[in-house]
This record gives structure tokens, C-alpha cells and sequence, in this order.
């Protein structure tokens, strides 16, 4: 009698473990969403992201899963789509994804997407240096973005002072400040591929380069919520990998990449335009994070991230980004 | 059938709303506003997406950062900005609104060129001017007050020639009477006859102006230098400071009102004393 107690008692544990293991893994490790929404912005440094959306990568995976891609004109927009819950997976600047966790989003990045050199364009030919653009006027996206941190870490080193631009800075998407740029309107643009690459070729001039005042940094990176990484874990980790997939793809068939751009951006620039700007070294399609604690002390230290401050880059990425060897 | 009844049996109870009536205004006001208090804190208190601080603010939120705003003087320099470039934009507005009224009353061409370009400008929203502005005078606060000065000149303009077309024949004749023509006439008898209306028309530019201003801001976006309340609603809106943009939109109502207060009194010292219109 009491032998067969124990017994029962056995069976009841083993089988109380099974159910709390499967109620505990099973939701998280196997469930995929019924919709999922992907947004991005106008830009090559997306390409990752785009190349998914042209092969239909999520599609075919998932066939019962219904894939929406929204292109939105700024990280501040997706910030709010991604706070109230209508956009799950954000891609976006190293700025304003750093500005939301210092604000308490609870959010990381799931797969880094490049490292770019971001160059600070004039028409002028007087502006030769960062000294000539004192009480000039400079458009970056937002006052949130990784370019106005660039511009600030410019003024620092060659003015001495971080704010020494601010008086003069203006916030203008990439296509505006291009137009308002050729056209006069403003002094100079701190931008990002490819709208570098088009001002160049469109007569304006590098005056300085991101990378050559802070080094090579992170320029973007797709993020979801702890919240969507613990209810959806598997396919969180699957999304990696297919970024990760899309970036290889980049490295070992431009060519090929460069027609998906082309077809994606409606015809125009040509894949020919493509695939020499994505040769160009001034942007790396990575899944490494680089600098991103340098660009959090740095954005902290000069007051663009008001509260918690990571404590290291781990903090900021999700599980399958660790063994990366990050920054 | 019993829900007839008991309506047709609650009409009566309207003394009940009279003992409302019967509560002095300042009373019932802030009864009023504490029960919207009270609705937005059970807001916050009940719900998931208002206990969200980054979507919403809680009241307490909201007079926090209200306080702190104008205590470190942000919100005070905001304000400062907005009304200065308000204060410029609807000056040259009224001016040019001056001068379109005196050329009007000079002559019928005048008239008609003034009802044509009325009626086409007056319905083109504030802000719809703004990018054309921004070409014409490049990314400075000179487009918004370009915007500011075309959305008041037409209701000032409008109200202003009304005011001169309605001014009682005889009172007209009278001043001729005792001998005054020309500026004389225009200064003592035709302008202080056509105050109530020069006072409405400033009103309703005034609030056009401040609904032009504001918005501009939003949509110009200097992001480093002096912005008005605009600017400062954007610059929280970025930094997720949800708070903030709940105390800049206080700060904007309590303007409001504010200046609906002056111009309340604006009136008393003027027609209501002159017996134009009734308080």
C-alpha cells in the first residue's frame, strides 16, 4: 500500500514536470504569430530586410503566416508603431532605438543589418572643414539620430564642443535634405548611403566622415520587444538566421542583390547604380554589432539619452547575436 | 413599456438639473474639471493602453512636467518663441490688412480685387502655405510668419470692410455736419464705428494665427535652435517624454483661454463701454 503511494506520488511529479515543462517551452519555443509586420525606411542600408521581402523568405517558411512590410519615413515613427503594438519587428538607426531603451521600451535587436560611414555633404566649396560650418545650417534626420550623435562627436573634436553645431541644425528625411541641399536651401546634410553616393555625384563634396571622428559604428539593426522575443522565441531565432541569410547574399551575389534592389525601388536607380554602391566600403551588411556601448556613452554623455544607460552591448541585442563578438 | 414610463416619469425631474443651474459658475466649472480629472486618472488607472506612460500621461505626470517646464524655464522660452513670431506674423497681417481695407474703401476696383483675393485665400488652411513659404524664404522663421500674416490678413481684412460698409449712415452725416472730411472723418467717426468689428476680426485672426503657428513648428521642425511649442512638442515627442507633450498642450490651452480673457476685456474697455455692443 505504501509502495504503491510512492509509486503514485512518482508518476504524479513526472507528469506534473512534463505539463509545466510543455506549458513553459511550448508557447515560447513553437508558436509563430498569426501576422506579423515588418517595418523599415527608404534607404539601401535595409537591403537585408528588402531581399526577405522580394524572396518571400517568412512566406514560404511560414505558410499560414500573413506578412505585412511597411517602409515609414522615420525611426520615431516605428518607435510609436512599435510602443502601441502595431509593428513587431522595427528596423531602424542605432540613435532612436538607443533614445527608446534609455527610455524604458523594453526592446533589443534581434539581427544588426550594416556598419555605415556616414559622411557630412556641402555644396559650397568655401565649407572645406567643420569649422566653416559654424551658424551654417545642417539637416540630419531627428535630434535622435545616429547622425546627429556623428555630427555632435565632430564639433566635439574639432570645435570642442558638442553643441557647438546645435544652433544650426535642422531635421529633414534623407530625400528632402538631398533636394534642399543641391538646391541651396541648407548648408550641409550629414546622411547615410545612398544619399551620400547621389549629393557626390550630384556636385557636392565630403567634408567629413563619421567613421574618421568615431570609428566604424553600427548603422542599423531590426528590433523586436522582450515581450515578442519570450511569446515567439523560435521564430525570433529563425529571423536571425534570415537576415543573417540575406547578408550573405549581399557578399556572395551582388549582382543579384542589386536587381532585387532595383525591382524593389521601382526601376530607378538602375541595378547597375546598385551594385557599385554596394561595394562601396562606406557601408558593411553585418549582423555584428559594432560600437554600440561607445554610441550609448557617447549619446549619453552629451544628453540625448535621458535614462538607463546599458551597462554592455549584451544588454542590447537578443540571444543569437551574442556569440557575434560585438561592440 | 416600462422603459416608457419611467422616461416619460424622469421628464419632470429637470428641477433637479435646475438645482445644477442654481450652483454658481465657478462652482460648476470646477466640479466639471474635476470629474474630467477624475475620468482621466481612471484612464490611466484602468486601462492598458493609458497605463502605458510612454503612450499616456497620468494627470500627476502631466502637472509634474507642467511645473518643472516652466520652472527651468523650457517651456517659458517655448512660449516666448511661438508668441513672438505670432506677434510679428499677425502685425504684418493686420497692416497689410490696413492697407488693403483703406485702398478698398478708396475705390471700386479696390473692392473687388480685395473680395476676389479674400475669397480665394481665406478658405486655404494656415498651413497649407508652408511649403511654398519654406521655398521662398529658405528654412527660417520667416516662412512661418509669411504663413502666420496670410492666414490673418483675410479675416481682418473681410471684417474690416464690413465694419466700414456698416457704419450707420447718419453718424457719417453727423461728422460732416460739424465739419470733419477726409483722415478726420476716417479717424474720429468711420474707425472708432467700425471697432467692434475690427475687434472681432482680430480675434479670429489671432486664434487662425495661433493654430497656423503652431502647427508651422510641427511640420518646419528645427531641431537645435530656439523653437517655439511646436518644436518643443516634437523634440518630446522624439525623446518619448509623453508627459511633456501632455504639459505643452496644457500650456497651449491655458494661452487660449488666456487670450480669449483679453480680448473679453479688450471689449469692455471699448464698445461695451461705448455702448456699441451689450456685455
Amino acid at each position: 500500500m505504501k509502495r504503491f503511494r510512492l509509486a503514485a506520488i512518482l508518476v504524479a511529479a513526472v507528469a506534473a514536470t512534463v505539463v509545466v515543462a510543455t506549458s513553459a517551452f511550448g508557447g515560447g519555443q513553437a508558436a509563430v504569430p498569426e501576422k506579423i509586420v515588418i517595418a523599415y525606411q527608404p534607404g539601401m542600408g535595409y537591403a537585408p530586410l528588402i531581399i526577405m521581402k522580394h524572396q518571400r523568405t517568412l512566406e514560404k517558411r511560414y505558410p499560414s503566416l500573413q506578412v505585412e512590410y511597411r517602409v515609414l519615413p522615420s525611426g520615431t515613427a516605428i518607435t510609436n508603431g512599435m510602443i502601441s503594438g502595431q509593428i513587431n519587428v522595427g528596423a531602424m538607426g542605432t540613435g532612436p532605438f538607443l533614445v527608446g531603451y534609455a527610455r524604458g521600451i523594453d526592446w533589443k535587436m534581434i539581427a544588426p543589418l550594416n556598419e555605415a560611414d556616414l559622411w557630412l555633404m556641402a555644396k559650397d566649396p568655401n565649407i572645406k572643414t567643420i569649422a566653416d560650418l559654424k551658424g551654417k545650417r545642417i539637416a540630419t534626420p531627428t535630434n535622435t539620430s545616429i547622425q546627429a550623435a556623428m555630427l555632435r562627436k565632430m564639433a566635439e573634436v574639432k570645435l570642442g564642443d558638442a553643441k557647438a553645431l546645435n544652433a544650426g541644425l535642422i531635421a529633414m528625411d534623407h530625400p528632402d535634405a538631398m533636394q534642399a541641399l543641391l538646391a541651396g536651401q541648407i548648408d550641409a546634410h550629414l546622411t547615410s548611403p545612398p544619399f551620400q553616393f547621389q549629393e557626390r555625384n550630384r556636385g557636392a563634396h565630403i567634408v567629413a566622415k563619421s567613421y574618421s571622428y568615431f570609428g566604424a559604428h553600427s548603422f542599423l539593426g531590426a528590433v523586436v520587444t522582450d515581450k515578442f522575443y519570450r511569446d515567439y522565441t523560435a521564430f525570433s531565432n529563425q529571423l536571425y538566421l534570415d537576415v543573417a541569410a540575406a547578408i550573405k547574399l549581399v557578399k556572395t551575389n551582388p549582382k543579384k542583390v542589386a536587381q532585387i534592389l532595383q525591382d524593389e525601388a521601382g526601376g530607378a536607380p538602375s541595378a547597375r547604380q546598385f551594385k557599385q554602391w554596394i561595394g562601396n566600403p562606406a557601408i558593411t551588411y553585418t549582423t555584428r554589432p559594432r560600437g554600440l556601448m561607445r554610441t550609448a556613452t557617447f549619446m549619453a554623455r552629451t544628453g540625448q539619452l535621458p535614462g538607463r544607460v546599458p551597462s554592455s552591448w549584451r544588454d542590447l541585442v537578443f540571444p543569437p547575436v551574442h556569440p557575434t563578438n560585438g561592440s | 413599456m416600462s422603459s416608457i414610463t419611467e422616461t416619460a416619469s424622469a421628464l419632470p425631474a429637470r428641477p433637479r438639473a435646475a438645482g445644477w443651474a442654481r450652483l454658481p459658475l465657478w462652482l460648476r466649472r470646477v466640479i466639471l474639471l474635476a470629474a474630467i480629472v477624475g475620468l482621466w486618472q481612471a484612464y490611466v488607472a484602468w486601462s492598458e493602453f493609458g497605463g502605458n506612460p510612454l503612450l499616456f500621461a497620468s494627470p500627476a505626470d502631466t502637472a509634474t512636467a507642467f511645473w518643472d517646464g516652466w520652472r527651468d524655464g523650457s517651456l517659458a522660452r517655448a512660449t516666448w518663441e511661438t508668441m513672438r513670431l505670432l506677434l510679428i506674423g499677425v502685425g504684418i497681417g493686420a497692416a497689410i490688412a490696413a492697407l488693403f481695407t483703406l485702398f478698398a474703401s478708396l475705390s471700386q476696383i479696390g473692392e473687388d480685387i480685395l473680395l476676389l483675393l479674400t475669397a480665394i485665400l481665406n478658405p486655404l488652411p494656415g498651413v497649407a502655405v508652408l511649403p511654398l513659404a519654406l521655398l521662398w524664404f529658405g528654412l527660417s522663421s520667416k516662412a512661418i510668419i509669411f504663413a502666420i500674416a496670410n492666414a490673418t490678413i483675410w479675416p481682418i481684412a473681410i471684417n474690416l470692410t464690413t465694419g466700414f460698409k456698416t457704419v450707420n449712415p447718419t453718424i457719417v452725416a453727423a461728422g460732416r455736419n460739424i465739419g470733419l472730411k477726409g483722415v478726420r472723418l476716417v479717424t474720429d467717426v468711420l474707425a472708432p464705428a467700425a471697432l467692434p468689428n475690427a475687434i472681432s476680426g482680430l480675434k479670429t485672426a489671432w486664434a487662425f494665427g495661433w493654430r497656423t503657428v503652431v502647427a508651422a513648428e510641427l511640420v518646419f521642425g528645427v531641431v537645435g535652435g530656439e523653437g517655439g511649442l511646436g518644436t518643443y512638442i516634437n523634440n518630446a515627442k522624439l525623446y518619448l517624454f509623453t508627459s511633456k507633450m501632455f504639459a505643452a498642450l496644457l500650456s497651449i490651452a491655458i494661452l487660449g483661454v488666456a487670450f480669449e480673457l483679453l480680448f473679453g476685456v479688450l471689449e469692455r474697455r471699448t464698445i461695451v463701454r461705448w455702448g456699441m455692443q451689450r456685455s
